[in-house]
């Protein structure tokens, strides 16, 4: 296993949204690498095949590569020189830079199908998130290949076991979840077969490491870590949103439990937002999958089947921008929230009906301050226990339904880690802090 | 060595007047949009000449002298003395010429103005310096910066951004000798100190600067990762396109061109010093070259430090800032933190010193600040500045320096008299 070399390696579905940052990071690292062999040599031995059915979107993600790195290689100028610190060819920053990018994009190679993948030991899989799919294409690389490949599969739900079996690779498949967008998100969780092999888990902890990644190792039970406490905290959500609904519209609802769960919980966003960032469909897809491999019922669609039926499903364009969902924006700033009644975005701000909510949902805390700032702050942990603190005693009717849902997520943290799907809870809260971006743990 | 030579007093008066400076422009202006087309090299050029002209009733200039540190780099363009008769039509068919001082442009350029009229050959001449740097990304821009340096024994090992990196490291030897606590607070203060004399001039990068608790913020701390061990952003100058412009003048020349006394300074004396710059410097935390050209000039002009009215100094950094204080000999060495700190460099302090906002405050197109420093020691001392601090001491000092303390001019100037 330490005799494979991961530095020819395929992304598969390399096009997709994640599985062009999964590209990117890879090759970034594989560049990194290659700029500290002695000039000439070394080339050889890297090769990053991005795998796609979609062949624009190939000679898209290629200019998608080059562009972000030479970004990232801007952005880190020191270590580039760190790197080529031994290359007398290489001395001015620009020297330094256009040769990472022009060797960087050297080692790339896409291709529209399998056949020119015979020869690759390790693929990194980021198709949709669908067993069948997934097992399929499995199945077909290592019928094409000529050693018994791996697979490091990014799927954030669908039991490693399940895909194992399913396309008979016999131990050589390994969760490795990444979070999105990866070439900015910290977090790695890698979810090894119950059984699996020891030495592919050391590999992938190798590989996360060697990509700067903090790393949790999750049991493999559906949903892992990350939407193990997501989905959950979703269901909360979703049944708050019901109870509100029986003397609010719909938006009044969606808008007051997504003001509850995003200022008053000190997170970046509410999280119909978070939702809408992550996709309507992909959660829909995530909460079903849950429910298949579950004994519990935690997801319930009532509230994302009308928007889906509608077309709003949330995500991303091409170019980065928000898609709307639960709300509509431009860029990624929020302008409207949905009317499920007409079927259209009233604006936001909106004078009368938000001013109603903001009134009735009461005043933050009197030591808030937004997240923005207390995630910049190095000394925030004083004024987070304040203001929590300040937020369990508010008797304001939204400090109540804070601090009620922020309990119901210490049972879901609690759950996960009883249950053995975390190692501990402070692995929760790791995924929670560094995947999700929350600025504190368990209360 | 003695390198300390008494010059003779000026066998002619030298005048400079009709001083004038553009915007300097970059982030911290609130018009810079980097995503939006700029202003050309050559807006600032006829700017500047027009601004300069104007206060000249009969301008007839008998030469020009163009600064510039790297254009042919910025903006791929040399053979500058060519712009000369654009900017000045009159200048067409006579001597002009290029200088290059690296940052210290300025001051060269100022000091060939005052040897053409010693030379007899010109009564008057038009002096500007420019220089434009957004044209290319900071990453970028910090190697064309290296060719004040050694660059090809010392670029290699250098900081992605060279010239922090150069005076980090003067920072670090300086932190080590003296502590750093107390040198960390004068380099936040100096910070805090130019913008706020930034506000008070329109033209200034940092005008538009409405940044609170400066001095916290200039304490942050330095991510040797992203940028130089012991500085941070805050400490630096700021990359800057802009021009500056002046005439320098024989005493026939100032009467021909009709300006009056009373809008003229008069060059008492310059002291100008060359390091070599395949050397390291001897001392980290001494800038000697800076130290020779000050005492040469003061000695020349037969005045202490003590007299001198209004200064403007080479603060590329905030540690330059502080070196540049004890090369001159206001502050014993490891004394500057202090000085500063008790305010004496404040308008209202023992010696104003940068009432523009200096470099960091005003902004450092390299090839301008020089003369950027004179046409703000000609408004100051004929009671026409933006920030206007009216000294009792009757004398102006610069001090323009290129490069790591390689390219020094100091020039002492007084109000002209008839």
């Amino acid at each position: 296993m330490n005799s494979i070399n991961w530095k020819k390696c395929a992304v598969i579905g390399a096009a997709g949204k994640m599985g062009r940052g999964i590209a990117l990071i890879l090759l970034i690292e594989m560049a990194s690498l290659l700029a500290k062999e002695k000039e000439g040599s070394g080339k050889d031995e890297y090769r990053l095949t991005l795998i796609d059915v979609n062949s624009a979107a190939l000679a898209a993600l290629y200019e998608y590569l080059k562009t972000h790195l030479l970004k990232y290689s801007e952005k880190n100028i020191n270590r580039l020189r760190d790197l080529y610190k031994n290359n007398p060819l290489c001395v001015s920053n620009k020297e330094i830079i256009d040769d990472f990018v022009n060797k960087g994009m050297q080692i790339t190679h896409s291709a529209t199908s399998i056949a020119e993948s015979s020869e690759i030991p390790i693929f990194f899989e980021a198709v949709i998130e669908n067993a069948e799919v997934k097992c399929d294409l499995f199945k077909k690389i290592s019928a094409n290949n000529k050693n018994a490949p791996y697979f490091f599969t990014n799927t954030s739900s669908i039991p490693i076991s399940l895909l194992n079996a399913k396309a008979d690779l016999k131990g050589r498949i390994i969760g490795f979840h990444l979070y999105n967008p990866p070439a900015v998100q910290k977090l790695l969780e890698i979810i090894p077969l119950k059984e699996g092999d020891p030495e592919l888990y050391l590999l992938a902890l190798s590989i996360g490491k060697s990509l700067g990644k903090t790393i949790v190792v999750s049991q493999d039970v559906a949903g892992f870590i990350g939407n193990g406490h997501f989905v959950r905290e979703i269901g909360v959500a979703v049944d708050l949103v019901k109870q509100l609904t029986k003397n609010h519209s719909f938006e009044e609802s969606i808008y007051m439990v997504n003001k509850i769960t995003g200022d008053f919980l000190l997170r970046p966003m509410g999280i119909f937002q978070l939702i809408d960032y992550v996709g309507l469909d992909v959660m829909h897809n995530v909460g079903e999958i849950m429910n298949k491999h579950l004994s519990e019922h935690l997801y319930e669609d009532s509230l994302f089947k009308p928007l889906l039926a509608n077309g709003k499903a949330g995500g991303q364009h091409t170019d980065g921008s928000q898609k709307e969902g639960f709300f509509s924006y431009r860029g990624h700033a929020m302008t409207g929230i949905y009317d499920l009644s007409q079927n259209k975005y009233i604006d936001l701000p909106n004078g009368e009906w938000q001013a109603r909510c903001d009134r009735e949902l009461g005043n933050l805390p009197q030591h808030y301050i937004p997240w923005s700032s207390l995630s910049r702050d190095p000394e925030n942990k004083g004024k987070i226990e304040t203001y929590l603190k300040e937020l369990r005693e508010g008797h304001s009717k939204g400090c109540q339904m804070a601090f009620e849902f922020l309990k119901k997520s210490k049972s879901i943290i609690d759950q996960l880690t009883v249950s053995k799907v975390a190692a501990s809870k402070e692995d929760v809260e790791t995924v929670l802090k560094n995947g999700f971006y929350h600025l504190y743990g368990s209360i | 060595m003695d390198f300390i030579i008494f010059m003779e007093a000026f066998r002619k008066k030298i005048y400079i007047a009709a001083p004038y400076t553009t915007i300097f422009f970059g982030s911290g202006r609130k018009e810079f949009d980097p995503t939006k087309p700029m202003p050309k090299m050559e807006s600032y050029l006829l700017e500047s000449a027009k601004g300069t002209s104007e206060q000249i009733p009969h301008a007839n200039f008998d030469e020009g002298i163009i600064g510039s540190f790297m254009a042919a780099r910025f903006i791929h363009q040399a053979n500058l003395p060519g712009f000369l008769p654009f900017m000045v039509p009159s200048l067409y068919g006579k001597p002009c010429t290029g200088i290059e001082g690296a940052c210290g442009t300025g001051g060269r350029a100022i000091a060939m103005g005052l040897r053409a009229i010693l030379s007899g050959l010109s009564d008057s001449v038009y002096v500007v310096g420019f220089e434009i740097q957004n044209s290319v990304k900071a990453v970028y821009g910090a190697d064309y910066l290296a060719g004040a340096s050694y660059y090809a024994k010392e670029r290699k090992a250098g900081e992605a951004f060279f010239f922090p990196g150069v005076f980090s490291k003067r920072a670090g030897a300086y932190f080590q000798e003296f502590g750093h606590d107390l040198t960390r607070r004068a380099m936040a203060q100096w910070y805090a100190q130019s913008i706020l004399n930034a506000r008070k001039n329109p033209k200034a990068q940092e005008f538009h600067n409405s940044q609170k608790n400066l001095t916290s913020l200039a304490m942050a701390l330095p991510d040797p990762e992203n940028f130089v061990p012991h500085l941070n952003y805050y400490d630096c100058s700021k990359v800057s396109d802009g021009a500056s412009s002046l005439g320098v003048f024989s005493e026939n020349g100032l009467l021909s061109a009709g300006i009056n006394f009373e809008d003229a300074l008069e060059i008492v004396a310059i002291g100008e010093a060359e390091g070599d710059i395949t050397l390291s410097p001897a001392k980290l935390i001494e800038l000697t070259t800076t130290k020779l050209a000050v005492q040469k000039a003061l000695k020349a002009a037969a005045i202490s430090i003590a007299e001198i009215g209004w200064l403007e100094i080479h603060d590329c950094f905030s540690i330059s800032a502080l070196l540049a204080l004890e090369a001159i000999g206001l502050a014993p060495e490891g004394r500057a933190p202090a000085f500063i700190l008790d305010g004496s460099t404040s308008s209202e302090g023992v010696i104003p010193t940068n009432l523009s906002g200096g470099l960091i405050g005003f902004g450092h197109p390299t090839g301008a600040s020089g003369i950027r420093q004179m046409v703000d020691l000609n408004l100051q001392m004929t009671g026409k500045a933006a920030n206007q601090v009216h000294a009792v001491k009757p004398y102006g000092m610069m001090v323009s320096m290129g490069g790591d303390d390689i390219t020094v001019t100091c020039i002492i100037v007084k109000r002209a008299e008839k």
